[in-house]
């Protein structure tokens, strides 16, 4: 359990872990607004408060380093008071589960590499993103966030599409924005990620957390052909020229499992990250 | 410890004013240093890569420039200025 | 160059005049009266039965016009799950369908600006009430006491299957906590 678990979990539902409690998934569509009333404690734009504050920190790297560090590891220790976004990377198998339990699921276009590399997506067979939840009936608000649109889809249709970025090597990661309403899964690609690459080259844990499980290489079963090498965006595997086998440094692996699905030879396991004890602390 | 150098990027906002439709430098850059956001942002409304000043250029990873120079080379407006501070200063 | 987006005047929020009629026509006090009326010089079962009764039919009543009204009445939000609706091959249409119109129903005819969602998914839709004006003009006009033996409930009960089956879903109905004991109540729709 990590502490995104021992907050929003249900020990009732999906092993008690956070992303897969239904109540994380639900939410009214409709609000009335009556005189006198206070805004909601997140405001009406939550990702786009959280991401200034984020960037708040982030510009300190330049003004001042030593204070960028304290509030990073600040941020991190924040925990369930967090306003900031919660992510976690999940292997397939996991953002599967999330696609028949998420409501509704829909392709959209990924707002990271739109901002990274300019890459425009806008239509269904270009979006990378997956938006759940039911402020997707309300993208027209804002387009420009939601540009091209969204694809609803049916959990089968969702596996399908999840499987073919999986494929190409992106990792998902499973988001917040702002609170516990999960609200997307993400296919995610360093460096054009904002959360990798804020967790991989500053530290900034909160929205990029490691999966509930980690990779294992089977030395026998491994022919060391190298395909697992590339698909690794977290730099924790390596071709051991010694023995000519893959070898994957469990500490700085995410359990995102883009090697185990790439593996011709089943050599990768995933491993239960509690099982054991050097890495069950390892968030 | 040697402290890093973080180079300063000046983007001339005055040529450089369609960032989001030319994306060069976005493409280009090694480290993806570059960024590019919507400046102007209407409810309802999609904004228009192609109007001026529509949409902002900003070098948020500067921290992870190398000074390679690609993006100065692409840019067909030539609003890009890296200047790295001299050695001496960060000894 | 892509095409952009062409603006449109959409209203995503539920129409005002739709809710101000509901709310004109379904009072808490309006019920109350008729329901406390009917208790007088009564105890015990009699109580449940004028109960079961009064707020059974303003329940149908009120999930029905709802119904009718929440249709005649779009608004963009609910052009969208429709048209998700259909995308999806009916995988939306529980709970998201009964969801819209039961959050209608109440936030039409109680102070409340949203209702909680619990949950909602293919299998089950749970919502609550952190409060209500029915409950509370129960107490008022009648008593703890009588307020306590929920008769209210019947009305939460069968408005939830009224809107079912105006929509043709099987579902299974349950009230999952109540007022006196929990401070709020809570009704769950499961898939059958």
């Amino acid at each position: 359990m990590n502490w995104v678990d021992e907050a929003f979990g249900d020990p009732e539902y999906g092993e008690g872990r956070w992303y897969l409690n239904p109540k994380n998934h639900s939410r009214q569509m409709y609000k009335i607004k009556k005189t006198g009333q206070k805004a909601a404690a997140y405001g009406s734009d939550p990702e786009g408060t959280s991401g200034r504050m984020m960037g708040e920190i982030m510009q300190k790297r330049f003004t001042d380093p030593e204070k960028f560090r304290e509030e990073v590891k600040e941020a991190n220790e924040m925990t369930t008071k967090s306003p900031f976004q919660i992510g976690q990377v999940i292997p397939l198998q996991e953002a599967f589960r999330v696609a028949e339990l998420a409501y509704p699921v829909a392709s959209m276009s990924c707002i990271c590499r739109i901002g990274a590399r300019g890459q425009e997506e806008r239509n269904e067979h270009e979006y990378s993103c997956t938006g759940l939840g039911v402020g997707m009936f309300k993208w027209e608000r804002w387009p420009e966030r939601y540009k091209g649109g969204v694809n609803f889809m049916s959990p089968d249709e969702a596996k399908e599409w999840l499987l073919k970025w999986n494929k190409k090597g992106m990792v998902h990661i499973i988001m917040t924005f702002g609170g516990s309403y999960v609200g997307g899964i993400c296919n995610c690609d360093y460096p054009d990620c904002g959360m990798i690459r804020n967790r991989v080259d500053y530290g900034v844990e909160t929205g990029c957390l490691k999966s509930p499980w980690v990779a294992a290489v089977d030395y026998d079963a491994c022919s060391g052909c190298g395909v697992c090498v590339q698909r690794c965006q977290f730099g924790a595997i390596k071709f051991e020229v010694t023995t000519e086998k893959t070898n994957i440094d469990q500490f700085k692996c995410f359990g995102c499992g883009l090697c185990e699905t790439a593996c011709p030879t089943g050599a990768i396991e995933l491993l239960d990250r509690e099982s054991l004890p050097g890495l069950a602390e390892v968030w | 410890m040697a402290v890093p150098r973080f180079p300063t990027i000046i983007i001339d906002a005055a040529k450089c004013t369609v960032p989001f439709a030319c994306k060069k430098c976005l493409q280009a850059c090694l480290q993806s240093v570059f960024s590019v956001h919507a400046v102007k942002v209407e409810r309802g409304r999609e904004t228009d890569p192609s109007e001026a000043g529509a949409y902002g250029l900003n070098a948020g990873h500067r921290d992870k420039c190398t000074g390679c120079n690609d993006c100065i080379e692409v840019c067909p407006e030539d609003a890009i200025t890296i200047t790295f501070p001299p050695v001496e200063a960060t000894a | 160059m892509n095409d952009l987006y062409v603006p449109n005047n959409y209203s995503f929020e539920l129409n005002p005049e739709m809710m101000q009629t509901l709310r004109e026509e379904f009072t808490a006090e309006k019920v109350v009266d008729e329901f406390s009326k009917a208790i007088e010089g009564k105890s015990g079962d009699e109580i449940d039965a004028e109960g079961e009764r009064v707020f059974e039919t303003f329940g149908r009543n009120w999930m029905q016009k709802t119904y009718k009204l929440g249709d005649e009445y779009p608004d963009r939000t609910y052009e969208v799950l429709k048209m998700a609706i259909d995308d999806t091959g009916g995988h939306l249409k529980f709970a998201l369908l009964p969801q819209r119109f039961i959050e209608i129903a109440y936030l039409s005819t109680q102070d409340f600006s949203i209702l909680p969602i619990i949950e909602n998914n293919p299998q089950r839709l749970t919502y609550r009430l952190p409060e209500c004006r029915t409950f509370n003009q129960i107490k008022e006009k009648c008593g703890e006491d009588v307020a306590n033996r929920m008769p209210c409930k019947h009305a939460c009960l069968t408005a939830c299957k009224t809107i079912h089956d105006e929509l043709d879903i099987d579902v299974k109905i349950e009230m999952t906590a109540s007022m006196p004991e929990a401070g709020h109540c809570q009704f769950t729709a499961k898939r059958a």
